[in-house]
């Protein structure tokens, strides 16, 4: 936000004294009294009570809105503090149940069952819909920001490690990268060891094992799939601590020792978890074209969520990138098997059994996202299930062991899944007006908007406020929406028949060689949009023929921006649906590192990479290198003092860039270059930390633009499949020779 | 209470008897009182109109066989000498002379039979019908039937041209001589009051002396005699130490007072007795004595509350059981603490209706005019009925109806039932439904009517004659349930004053009440009072045994007090000490909008602003004849209402046509009513105070409803109190999931 200079400077004097009275105001000594805290918060519930249950009239509603509203602009405008943070949303969460209580006890007079039908529908997807924005307030309250614990100087006090790496139909060029840099840990040899649990027991990888000297185990079966397999394990190796890496996610070299210190500080803790960061763009990056644009799916969960959970001791584990200590998983008997997401189970049971759970939120490995939407829905799908198996069958809020604020945590995560349905509601609630006349408020359509606004917009931007470096505003409802029709028969089956998920393997790792819209996937979206386009024109056609009815009119037009909004949603979920080609098997990491090229003439040239990847680099040059596509040379990559030598081709020349090809590595250069790139120590941090902030109207525009894209997409192909896609054919053929 | 349970059934009874006939015939009684030939005492002949008897405008006769009837009663202190029947009447010209006429019944016997011969000249035609003294009982039905036909051959038996009118301007008229009753108390309330006439109570009440407990008394029996006068309307005439000439009269007697021309009455305590008027032999003298101004108020305790065990000439009150009464128990009033049955409001025979076209079941519902619709949109009337559903007409229906407008229609036809209501179904015929009665269609006194009305079938001529058989009837165990409303009204009111004698009548005994008179009230100012008293008993049925009266107010005994305040010229010093809290007229109506509203504070803030000035016209509210209402000045949240006359007789006008329910007295509305010789005018209708309450979360609401600024802030201040507790609170947490 551009301002001017001078304002800015009084904003700062503003903001000084607004910090100035926070601190003064959560310094004061009287709140360490305990009856004073609870006199205060009985005597705010009470106010509370006031706001939430007094009724207004359409004017004074509106301006109690307005003025609420602004005034919590004001207070955010002040500062970036928790204070306020927690104020807002204190804020947003009276403004919510003001919404729900004037809801339920004002506009649910149904007449016909068709109102009834519908109108309960909504009200019961609202009132999910106010349950987890409930919660996710509660999980975000307070975001630990938990810093590494320092390991002893002396190696000798420091504990045996084990790596696991499980497999089970990956490639070994994927599992090579994270051996490698499992054997780049910076950790004494004698206490550490690294094994790959091999499901799909292949020769291949039991001899790569043995040549790189790492552990190769494998078991009879693949009963419950990867925690049978790490359970397989467990009595067969002896560390005191266990570090599982799924066999895409390379470990940093100081995984090991930025990890372990805080299990030497606290005796209870039992399983320390770590971000997952994805090097290459998942489904959804990659078709919207928004990679480092917009925060993704994930970085919700890992940017603020777990970090929250973590106040809560309630951090989940994630079955990567984790270390375990072996006694307490050995006491809630290995991974758990009874669900489809076996790791957040078994930091449940740990919790349960009195074990504390950390979150450090560094970036310390990273991997591969899934490469196409079929296969982000299907690894979503079994999360979902997992999730609602936990649910329902280790339900947070029964049995016991946790706190309450264990249970609210983890409730929250399970339910969290349980969106498919309401999101659909949503995604057609106005229509039931549109088409059928259905009253689903017994309300006017202003007096509605008047109390259903504040609810909306305090969430938006107390949301936005907290989450918009992980996640930006309206996104969330795109990346919902994706999934809501995929994941809501698998849920609510697993609701009733607990049992029934079956384990689905993500597998990751493979190119998408041509641009193709996915037109099974996209069915629903494509059905919803067609619908919500349809409520569009019928509201249109309702106002033009009411002109002289204001309340039909209004309410029509509400409808038709409920509907519009919905357009929006559902067109930027066709969107994703139109793949884009992915050739690069093994995706490029941007980075700048310190790099030599040794040219055959005998002499080097200073320089830096701009990328890497498992086989090649990137490089920016000074301008007139003579070098030629082909050329053999040694390039030297650098960290700190340590020099690695590689050899390599050039396979692409341009005026300031060189693309080489590593040529004919051994396992030593293999594991040294992964030491030199992948597992740099703080190699993921900047990609972690970059990306823009949440702007509501940015964030807002880039939606626009994506709906417009999807629509295009959706038309484009809607003609090719008319016409009979030669142009499909050309454009295929085309793609192939790229590849070759 | 039994007492009050025994005036209920009285009036049930009565009520019973007349209702069909003639609900609410007070207005059209008014005017027939000065069409009367004479009074009841003195001359012996007089005259009933028809309008006085029938609520009807006109009596219509439609069909080959139609009847219509009115009731009339005589007197038990008359003997009739001749009676006849005055008949006005028209009728169609298409009617065979041959075998048309009117036929006169009295008690079912056939007295006088009308020719309907062809007219030169169709009009209104006369015909006076002497009616038998022999046929003539204690409770009279005189019908008219009209026997009819057009053709010889085959006839619609409701073809339009089958009709007979009779003018309301028919008369009966009767001459009768005085009977010589005897001293009997058993008679009460005969013959002071008789049930059986249908025209207004005149009644002259004689105070040897106007002291307060002497006053107080007489008030008593005035709203007693106002209660049993119910529509009929009174006119109390006051006598100072006299009696009057002729006729009944009730005496209130002081200590050691004896009148002119009456031999003394040897009194031994609270004593009722009945003795001859000493002017006119066959005019009785209700006497209410005692030897001290106590006694004579117990004894006039002991008449009102137990008249129908008193026996004989003389009878000493022993003791007066008086159960406190609560509020809003007067049994005129639907009862507001639980559901109430229709069948306790009307008997089960007047619920059921006859014929094709029946007159509607009308139950009139007065009820606590305080009863606030806040945060209640509807009040549940539970309506059972039945109907013969054999062959139901299309478009025959069951309207219910609200002071005349429908509340909720039923297809008789085809009946609209509920999935349970057809599972549930005790048979058909039999139709159940939840009315959501809007609170606003009850007022004070509403009239709730059922109208049944089943569509003529069309027949052709010559299918059979009409069987008008029709039955439907109204469930008595239907219930209107206005239990758990709040009590909460914007004053002042005059309104309600006049309709329901509120807010004085909020316990019906009024025993939170003073009547404040002029020091030495002369006779027309004693008229004003008990006339006054006598509407306040007939809107709660129960006489005012509660009320204070006194003519030296002392602060201390207003104290949480409603006051009524009744003088003329400046005879009450009281008001003169409050002149400046009597509201002034204003010069436009006051704010159409509600009080809370956006459109109510601007109207408020122009009066701030001064846009709207206040003329004051009349300065101390006692240059003019007027009826004022304000909030007591001595206790908050009580009412003053000032009655106040220019003149002395101008007062007494004004209580006049109050007490015999003037057409003109439905004008006393606002703050402030002026008379202006016979007519009534609304000066102001601001509102100043509320009485009741809302309860304590009701006013709670009530109160920041109308502020909603004021929620605002304590919106801001409770969040901020909250996120202040939360910030400290999950700092700590912090602290401590960091330190372990």
């Amino acid at each position: 936000m551009a301002k001017p200079k001078a304002l800015s400077t009084s904003d700062s004097t503003m903001e000084r004294g607004a910090r100035k009275s926070a601190n003064w105001l959560v310094g004061l000594p009287l709140w360490n009294s305990r009856i004073v805290r609870l006199i205060t918060l009985v005597f705010s519930a009470l106010l509370f009570v006031a706001v939430v249950t007094t009724p207004l009239d359409l004017g004074y509603q509106v301006l109690f809105a307005l003025t609420s509203f602004a005034l919590a602009m004001v207070l955010g405008r002040l500062s970036e503090g928790r204070l306020v943070t927690l104020v807002m949303v204190v804020i947003s969460v009276v403004a919510s149940l003001r919404y729900m209580y004037w809801r339920i006890t004002a506009t649910l007079g149904f007449e016909t069952w068709l109102d009834i039908g519908f109108g309960y529908g909504l009200l019961l997807a609202e009132i999910y819909a106010l349950l987890v924005l409930l919660f996710s307030y509660f999980q975000s309250a307070w975001p630990l920001r938990r810093k590494p614990a320092m390991m002893p100087p002396d190696t000798d006090a420091w504990p045996t490690i084990d790596i696991y790496i499980p497999t089970y139909n990956e490639s070994l060029s994927v599992v090579r990268q994270t051996v490698f840099a499992a054997l780049s840990q910076d950790w004494p040899m004698e206490k550490l060891n690294v094994y790959v649990l091999d499901d799909g027991r292949r020769e291949e990888f039991r001899a790569f094992c043995a040549s790189v000297g790492v552990g190769y185990l494998t078991r009879p079966d693949n009963k419950h799939a990867k925690a049978g397999n790490i359970n397989a394990a467990l009595p067969r190796t002896h560390g005191e601590y266990i570090s599982i890496f799924d066999c895409d996610h390379v470990p940093t070299r100081s995984f090991l020792q930025v990890c372990v210190g805080w299990f030497l500080k606290d005796s209870k803790l039992a399983m320390l978890q770590t971000p997952h960061v994805f090097f290459s763009p998942d489904p959804l990056e990659k078709n919207l074209d928004v990679f480092g644009k917009v925060p993704n799916e994930g970085r919700l969960f890992y940017g603020l969520t777990q970090d929250g959970n973590d106040l809560w001791n309630a951090t989940f584990f994630c079955g990567s990138c984790a270390v375990l200590k072996r006694e307490p998983l050995i006491e809630v008997g290995g991974m758990a098997v009874e669900s489809v997401t076996e790791d957040a189970l078994t930091a449940l049971k740990m919790n349960r059994a009195g074990y504390n759970t950390a979150y450090l939120a560094i970036p310390l490995a990273a991997g591969l996202a899934t490469e196409s939407l079929s296969r982000h829905i299907g690894q979503r799908i079994r999360w979902a299930r997992g999730m609602a198996q936990i649910f329902r069958s280790h339900n947070p809020f029964l049995g016991k062991g946790l706190t309450l604020s264990q249970r609210i945590c983890y409730a929250s995560a399970a339910l969290h899944f349980f969106y498919g349905l309401p999101r659909l509601v949503f995604l057609t609630a106005p229509l039931a007006y549109l088409f059928f006349g259905a009253h689903v408020f017994q309300a006017s359509a202003v007096m509605i908007a008047a109390y259903v606004l504040p609810h909306i917009v305090h969430a938006y931007v107390t949301g936005s406020r907290i989450q918009g470096k992980f996640r930006h505003s309206f996104w969330n409802e795109v990346y919902e929406s994706v999934l809501a029709w995929y994941i809501m028969r698998p849920t609510l089956a697993t609701l009733i028949a607990p049992n029934s998920a079956t384990f689905n393997v993500t597998a990751k790792g493979g190119t998408i060689e041509k641009s193709y819209f996915d037109w099974t996937l996209s069915r629903p979206y494509i059905i919803l949009l067609v619908l919500n386009l349809a409520g569009l024109m019928i509201g249109a056609w309702q106002v033009a023929n009411n002109m002289n009815d204001a309340g039909l009119v209004f309410t029509a037009l509400i409808n038709m921006a409920w509907t519009l909004h919905n357009v929006v949603i559902c067109s930027a979920s066709v969107a994703v649906a139109g793949e884009q080609r992915q050739i690069r098997a093994s995706p490029r990491v941007g980075a700048t590192l310190t790099a030599t090229l040794h040219l055959p003439g005998g002499y080097g040239v200073a320089c830096e990479t701009s990328d890497f990847s498992q086989d090649g680099l990137g490089v920016s040059l000074p301008a007139g290198i003579p070098v030629q596509v082909g050329d053999p040379l040694q390039v030297s990559i650098f960290r700190d003092d340590v020099e690695g030598i590689f050899p390599a081709t050039v396979v692409f020349v341009s005026e300031h860039r060189l693309g080489l090809r590593f040529k004919d590595l051994t396992l030593t250069q293999q594991v040294e270059l992964s030491q030199m790139t992948f597992a740099r120590a703080d190699i993921w941090t900047e990609p972690w930390n970059e990306g823009d902030p949440d702007t509501p109207l940015v964030a807002g525009l880039q939606l626009g633009r994506v709906a417009v894209h999807g629509f295009k997409v959706l038309l484009r192909e809607s003609l090719w499949a008319i016409v009979g896609g030669r142009r499909w054919r050309r454009r295929a053929s085309k793609a192939q020779e790229a590849t070759s | 209470m039994t007492a009050g349970r025994h005036w209920r059934t009285t009036f049930a009874v009565l009520l019973a008897v007349i209702a069909a006939l003639c609900w609410m015939p007070a207005s059209h009684g008014a005017s027939g009182q000065d069409a009367m030939l004479s009074k009841p005492w003195g001359e012996r002949a007089y005259a009933i109109e028809f309008k006085q008897l029938a609520s009807l405008a006109d009596i219509e006769l439609l069909g080959v066989d139609a009847r219509r009837g009115v009731y009339f009663g005589l007197r038990a202190d008359e003997r009739i000498k001749r009676a006849r029947l005055a008949l006005s009447y028209s009728y169609s010209q298409a009617l065979l002379e041959t075998l048309s006429h009117l036929n006169v019944l009295l008690n079912g016997e056939v007295v006088d039979t009308i020719a309907l011969s062809k007219q030169a000249q169709p009009g209104t035609l006369q015909h006076t019908t002497e009616l038998p003294i022999a046929f003539l009982r204690p409770h009279n039905q005189l019908e008219i039937q009209l026997v009819s036909h057009y053709t010889l051959g085959c006839e619609n038996p409701l073809h339009p041209d089958l009709w007979a009118n009779i003018d309301r301007g028919s008369r009966l008229l009767l001459d009768v001589d005085p009977v010589m009753l005897p001293n009997e108390l058993a008679l009460l309330p005969a013959p002071f009051f008789d049930g059986r006439d249908m025209r207004r109570l005149d009644l002259p009440f004689v105070l040897a002396n106007a002291d307060d407990d002497s006053l107080q008394a007489a008030g008593v029996v005035a709203s007693w005699f106002g209660a049993l006068a119910d529509y009929r309307g009174v006119r109390f005439a006051a006598h100072l130490g006299r009696v009057p000439q002729q006729g009944h009269a009730v005496l209130i007697l002081g200590a050691n007072e004896v009148l002119p021309g009456m031999a003394p009455l040897k009194i031994e305590g609270p004593t009722i007795a009945i003795v001859g008027n000493p002017n006119d032999p066959s005019g009785k003298l209700l006497v209410i004595a005692g030897r001290n101004g106590q006694e004579v108020k117990t004894a006039a305790a002991g008449l009102v509350l137990g008249s129908e065990s008193l026996a004989g000439s003389s009878a000493l009150v022993k003791k007066i059981d008086r159960t406190p009464r609560k509020p809003y128990d007067a049994p005129n009033w639907v009862p507001v603490d639980r559901p109430v049955r229709l069948g306790e409001l009307l008997p089960p025979q007047d619920l059921t209706a006859k014929g094709q076209d029946p007159w509607p079941i009308r139950l009139r519902l007065r009820t606590p005019p305080d009863l606030s619709a806040w945060r209640v949109d509807h009040v549940p009337l539970n309506l059972t009925f039945r109907y013969a559903n054999h062959q139901v007409p299309a478009d025959s229906r069951l309207d219910v109806l609200m002071n005349g407008s429908v509340v909720k229609h039923f297809a008789l036809d085809k009946p609209e039932l509920g999935l349970m209501q057809r599972l549930g179904a005790r048979g058909t015929g039999i139709v159940q439904d939840n009315i959501r009665v809007p609170l606003y269609a009850i007022t004070p006194d509403t009239a709730l009517q059922f109208k049944f009305r089943y569509q003529h079938t069309p027949e052709n001529e010559c299918t059979g004659t009409l069987v008008d058989t029709r039955r439907s009837a109204i469930d008595p165990d239907s219930t209107l349930d206005l239990s758990g409303l709040t009590h909460h009204l914007a004053m002042p009111d005059l309104g309600v004053f006049y309709s329901s004698g509120f807010p004085f009548t909020r316990m019906a005994d009024l025993s939170e009440s003073v009547v404040v008179l002029p020091a030495k009230p002369n006779e027309p100012q004693l008229s004003a009072y008990l006339n006054t008293m006598a509407v306040i008993g007939e809107s709660t049925a129960y006489p005012a045994v509660g009320a204070m009266v006194t003519t030296t107010p002392d602060p201390t005994q207003l104290k949480d007090k409603d006051v009524l305040v009744i003088g003329s010229g400046r005879s009450v010093p009281l008001l003169d000490a409050w002149s400046e809290h009597m509201p002034g007229a204003t010069t436009r109506p006051a704010s159409m909008h509600a009080f809370w509203t956006v459109g109510g504070a601007l109207d408020r803030l122009s009066n701030v602003l001064g846009f709207d000035k206040r003329v004051v016209q009349q300065p101390g509210g006692l240059g003019a004849t007027l009826i004022a209402g304000f909030e007591s000045p001595v206790t908050r949240g009580r009412s003053v209402v000032v009655m106040s006359g220019a003149t002395d007789a101008s007062l007494t006008r004004m209580a006049g046509l109050m007490a015999k329910n003037s057409p003109e007295a439905v004008k006393i509305q606002g703050s402030v009513v002026m008379l202006d010789g016979d007519r009534f005018e609304s000066l102001s209708e601001e509102k100043t105070y509320y009485v009741g309450s809302l309860g304590l979360f009701g006013s709670m609401q009530w109160f920041f409803a109308q502020h909603p600024l004021i929620l605002v802030f304590i919106y801001m201040l409770g969040a901020l109190l909250v996120g202040t507790l939360f910030y400290v609170g999950l700092r700590s947490r912090a602290e401590r999931r960091l330190r372990v």
